[in-house]
């Protein structure tokens, strides 16, 4: 049987009993010196899913309390028998240190911004293949364009989210996605003392951008803050 | 000690979406590779270059490193 890993956890810190994760196996811990990595055994590595990224997310969930954040780790990581994941932890375990103390007290939450009407955006502005050499230059320059402005729009977004929410967040990433429809995925690290006021400077944004579309979405382990 | 309530109901499907995101995407690589199987039939791996390939491909390279 093989190993499928959560989350990356200081050694005491141990499963409930009946916790269960993927494929509703038994939630054990594997030590790694002062660390611990919390795993379910397979016959082989689960496939993704919905419900098998829900079940992982949520064996993740229940390692989190108010004073200890676990390092999540990707769904996917898979090892032959216990003793390789307790070996590729402790190896790098400074760093898994690091991230616990930086995680501490903390969990991610995030702001995606969605534009409804993606008809004006730059992925459908697309170049006419049996056009003239002057058509299709003047497609792509439109492309280009409109690809410039929903990337200066996304800046103006983020940097007003940003605005918003100051020094309440430990920590931010931001990314513009290339899905269609959505500008701006923002994750913030925010203590959980602060989380309130997090919310409520947040919830002004979309009535001053009505065009758009905003989702908060959180706690969440911290996913996106690991590298 | 519980934590707070989720801001977003995790039946909604862009929460779904930003789940699936994150637990697919970002997290912690233990050992620099990630072994996916999709739908029991292809593998896709991911190494910390975001290689992806089929499994046919990974063959013909010479296999994928799992640890």
């Amino acid at each position: 049987m093989g190993v499928h890993a959560y989350c990356i956890i200081p050694a005491l810190h141990t499963p409930p009993a009946q916790l269960r994760g993927v494929h509703d196996e038994p939630v054990s811990t594997v030590a790694a010196g002062e660390l611990g990595v919390w795993v379910s055994h397979h016959d082989a590595p689960p496939p993704p899913s919905a419900v098998a990224a829900r079940a992982h997310n949520n064996v993740v969930r229940v390692a989190m309390t108010q004073t200890l954040t676990p390092v999540p780790v990707r769904f996917g990581q898979w090892f032959n028998h216990d003793e390789a994941a307790a070996q590729q932890v402790a190896e790098h375990a400074d760093r898994w240190l690091e991230r616990l103390r930086h995680f501490a007290g903390r969990a991610e939450y995030g702001v995606r911004v969605e534009r409804p009407e993606e008809a004006s955006s730059a992925r459908d502005v697309r170049p006419e293949p049996l056009g003239s050499g002057r058509a299709y230059m003047a497609a792509l320059a439109a492309r280009q364009a409109a690809a410039a402005a929903r990337h200066r729009e996304a800046r103006e977004i983020a940097a007003a989210i940003g605005a918003a929410v100051g020094d309440l967040v430990a920590d931010t990433r931001v990314e513009e996605p290339t899905t269609a429809g959505t500008v701006l995925r923002v994750a913030h690290l925010v203590a959980w003392r602060e989380v309130e006021a997090y919310h409520s400077q947040l919830g002004v944004l979309p009535s001053t951008r009505p065009i758009f579309r905003f989702l908060f979405t959180g706690p969440w382990p911290p996913y996106t803050f690991v590298s | 000690m519980s934590t707070p309530e989720p801001f977003a109901g995790p039946d909604d499907d862009m929460t779904l979406a930003e789940l699936v995101n994150r637990v697919l995407d970002k997290g912690a690589l233990i050992s620099g590779d990630v072994v996916i199987s999709v739908a029991g039939v292809d593998l896709v791996y991911l190494g910390l270059r975001l290689l992806v390939s089929s499994v046919e491909s990974m063959r013909e390279r010479g296999g994928w490193g799992r640890s």
